[in-house]
């Protein structure tokens, strides 16, 4: 069930009443927004409810042991043995493909002849974002950074639907606490959801599909057959649409949880005006790379880290710039198992450990952070914004291949016509990098004011900006680009 | 530690339960539940109304069965309301602004060249069982290809790679093939779940009818019936019932349906190549397709002088059987198929392109650049 379909806008109108009115009754609230949850995840496949209903149980009782033990080897092997658990799930249904045939290849070249079975293994949508999840559930209760609560909560947390397919990341003391009390159903900020649910769909249905149909599908298609122009408007053309298509997904995400009186974190804040990768992690998909550092990159790091936070030594430093690397080269392979992720993780891991090399270098020479000027700051984000187009490229690449023909074509290419790259697709471009620079006030002072306005007019200005957008958007819904990873 | 904190990202996420504590509403007036649910539901009805004609269409190209009688029940007094009140009038300013004024009709008829044959012998023809039997022409079909031309890099052969979405990767398969050819290959147009079955969710019948005219000495490479494996068939002649798929009436309605595209191109001195539909992973898909091949594959050998038919049913195979992986020269693996077990991936799409262009030097003379 996608967000843009005339499917959900009526299972929404269903719930929407029916959460509030049950709201004042939590024991019954969980278990009817449960079956919502299950319901919106079934519309998908019935099996996939199956998958989510077993990943809460055995996390849930993980999570329930792990607390139950005091300090140990045994809390500490149970939640190994549980984040084995998740991982070895996701990575069944997520790798089993590529790991068939690389055991197939490697036996070949050394000649045994390993038989690849034709098993076709069900992906569940969304599987790696509540997999995530209860991995934060398993390791803030073995931190002690919360405790486990009831199986309705826990289960309400995995399976929301707002949050269930393609995020943002919550982590449980963020959400676990919005359960334990009704919310307030005098206090719904819902000027903000409508804004966020008008301007994902926009995002969604206009800007990512057009310019997915127009030129970056053809360039990706055929690289040998475009020129530079259109291959450097077809690689600027997908960094607007992943992101018009992902923060479009988030944004009504956030505004549907919104409605229903719950708060989602923020999961996107102009990526394309960062000054650095380290900022633009921070802008970027920012519940994931809050994971990541939380979840990966501190454990890995801390090995390293064995002095005094004073005195910092050369073996935390390099240990630094290595968990880095390693960090997003893992987080280049969760997007899929192939060389082009890892390249793109090499990418943007090699520019993270770079930029924070550099800056040691500089406090060890005793020379102050750079000041900040226009210039410099516009060098920087034009700099940052081409290096993470350079990453995309081998993200949207089928192959290494591919990637090096759009490279090469980019330099090589030049002179020739450039039929795809047309006003429409120009303007579009120029406008998805204009939003980034839209000042967040901006957006604040709408929300104010649409707050202000009676409940008819929001209303009937809502329902013409729906279809201004459904008349605007192409025939069909694409599914969303994260929906794969 | 302390060092490395900031070493990843400067994450500056608002907490959303601390938020929801100190107000977090910077200045928005809060709304009550009820007033919430109000919005929601006018935004939804009144849009409704304003985009009755979007969701008639969307309710009209669903497949048969109780969801779509349910939607079209539901979306006619909307339409009905919507266009006498000229509440539509707003979304089909919006669609003729962006030059799409046709995307909301809805095709209720088709209009074909009219073939020599009568339905009978078309029909048997159609069966794709029996003797090979002399192929017929179409009456306006040209009786001879126009004589095989050369072409140049001056003067390439113009390719317009269309249909269903199975025609997206080789197409994209053969731009990367065609590199070093004369040939120019024209943006692909494949439209996911249309076919030749149902011209109300897209009508492929009045495209090619305006394609074929500026395609003139070029070939159309295209790909139908990956969405047509089913009895449901729209903008049926009124004399024409049909119950079940591949029932005479399916087979003959087909055939004149696919007989017909190729016809339209014919006649406009256009060659076809026409890629059949592959085995898949289902096994009762594979059989439905394997029949849907046949019919094609007889009106292909009807007109030998102008359609070219590209079995990827076998090309695609292992020995017979549904195959998910090619064994390159070399020992190596590679995956032929998407997840679904249907659409092709690169490798698979190179095999198609390899075949296609065979298929094209039938006809003209392609001279290295």
């Amino acid at each position: 069930m996608l967000f843009p379909t005339p499917t959900f806008a009526i299972f929404f109108a269903a719930v929407l009443p029916l959460s509030w009115l049950l709201m004042g009754h939590p024991r019954i609230w969980r278990p009817a927004m449960l079956v919502a949850c299950y319901v919106f995840y079934a519309a998908w496949d019935w099996r996939f409810v199956l998958v989510l209903a077993g990943s809460t149980l055995a996390n849930q009782a993980v999570a329930i042991a792990i607390d139950r033990r005091e300090r140990g080897r045994l809390r500490k092997w149970l939640l190994i043995v549980g984040i084995g658990a998740n991982l070895a799930v996701l990575g069944y249904v997520k790798y089993e493909d590529f790991f068939l045939t690389s055991a197939h290849n490697l036996g070949a070249w050394v000649g045994i002849d390993i038989p690849v079975p034709m098993a076709a293994v069900l992906l569940p949508v969304g599987i790696s974002f509540y997999t995530f999840h209860a991995i934060a559930y398993l390791v803030d209760t073995y931190r002690e950074t919360s405790r486990p609560t009831t199986l309705a909560k826990f289960a309400v947390y995995l399976s929301f639907f707002p949050h269930l397919v393609a995020g943002p990341i919550s982590r449980p003391h963020e959400f676990v606490p919005q359960l334990d009390a009704p919310r307030d159903a005098r206090r719904i900020d819902s000027s903000r959801a409508y804004l966020l649910i008008a301007g994902g769909l926009f995002k969604k249905l206009v800007i990512a599909n057009e310019l997915a149909t127009r030129i970056v599908d053809p360039v990706f298609g055929a690289p040998g057959r475009h020129s530079s122009l259109e291959l450097l408007c077809g690689v600027y053309g997908y960094a607007i649409q992943i992101w018009a298509d992902f923060s479009g997904y988030t944004d009504i995400a956030i505004g549907v949880a919104l409605l229903l009186g719950f708060r989602l974190p923020q999961n996107f804040n102009a990526p394309y005006t960062a000054v650095s990768l380290t900022d633009f992690w921070g802008r970027w998909h920012m519940t994931l790379s809050r994971w990541l550092r939380d979840y990966l990159f501190f454990p890995l790091a801390h090995r390293y880290a064995v002095g005094a936070a004073s005195r910092v030594t050369n073996r935390e430093r390099v240990g630094t710039y290595w968990s880095l690397l390693l960090t997003m080269l893992l987080a280049g392979l969760w997007h899929g198992a192939g060389w082009t992720f890892v390249a793109w993780g090499a990418i943007h891991g090699g520019g993270l450990a770079g930029e924070r090399a550099y800056r040691d270098l500089r406090r060890a020479r005793g020379l102050p952070a750079p000041r900040p000027t226009v210039v410099r700051t516009a060098v920087h984000r034009i700099v940052t914004f081409n290096v993470v187009c350079l990453a995309w490229i081998f993200f949207r690449a089928d192959s290494l291949s591919t990637a090096g023909e759009v490279l090469t074509g980019l330099f090589t290419q030049w002179g020739e016509g450039a039929p795809l790259v047309t006003a429409g697709v120009l303007l579009t471009i120029a406008g998805g990098i204009a939003w980034q620079y839209v000042p967040a006030r901006v957006p604040d002072l709408l929300a104010v004011r649409f707050s202000r306005v009676g409940f008819a007019l929001q209303g009937a200005v809502l329902a013409v900006c729906l279809a201004i957008v459904a008349a605007m958007g192409p025939e069909g819904v694409a599914p969303f680009i994260y929906f794969r990873f | 530690m302390t060092a490395i904190t900031s070493s990843f990202a400067r994450n500056r996420i608002e907490s959303p339960s601390s938020s929801v504590e100190d107000g977090g509403l910077h200045g928005r007036l809060p709304a009550t539940a009820a007033k919430t649910v109000a919005v929601v539901f006018i935004a939804l009805l009144l849009g409704a109304v304003l985009d009755a004609r979007g969701l008639r269409k969307t309710a009209a190209i669903q497949p048969p069965g109780l969801r779509r009688d349910v939607a079209m029940a539901v979306t006619r007094p909307l339409v009905s309301f919507s266009s006498a009140t000229q509440l539509d009038s707003l979304r089909s300013g919006v669609k003729d602004a962006l030059g799409r004024g046709d995307d909301d009709r809805i095709t209720t008829t088709i209009v074909l060249p009219e073939p020599k044959v009568g339905p009978g012998r078309s029909s048997r023809s159609a069966t794709g069982t029996g003797a090979p039997q002399k192929p017929a022409r179409s009456r306006t079909t040209p009786r001879r290809p126009a004589p095989a031309t050369s072409f140049t890099a001056k003067h390439p052969l113009r390719v317009w790679p269309a249909g269903d979405s199975l025609v997206i990767e080789p197409a994209y398969a053969i731009e990367r093939l065609v590199a070093r050819l004369p040939v120019r290959v024209l943006p692909v147009e494949g439209r996911v779940a249309t076919g030749l079955e149902r011209p109300d969710v897209y009508d492929w019948f009045a495209r090619i009818r305006q394609v074929a005219p500026s395609l003139r000495g070029g070939t159309a490479v295209l790909a139908f019936g990956g969405n047509d494996d089913n009895a449901y068939m729209t903008a049926l002649p009124e004399t024409v019932r049909i119950t079940a798929f591949w029932s005479p009436e399916w087979r003959r309605e087909y055939g004149r349906r696919a007989g017909g595209v190729m016809d339209m191109l014919a006649n406009r001195h256009a060659h076809v190549v026409w890629i059949g539909l592959p085995m898949t992973r289902d096994r009762r898909q594979t059989d439905r397709y394997a029949q849907l091949n046949a019919v094609v594959r007889r009106e292909a050998t009807r007109r030998p002088a102008w359609v070219t038919y590209v079995d990827t049913f076998w090309l695609l195979s292992d020995h017979g059987r549904y195959a998910e992986y090619f064994r390159t020269a070399g020992g190596k693996l590679v995956q032929l198929r998407q997840p679904d077990g249907v659409h092709f991936r690169p490798a698979a799409a190179d095999m198609v392109a390899r075949a296609v262009l065979k298929a094209i030097r039938k006809h003209v003379r392609l001279e290295e650049e």
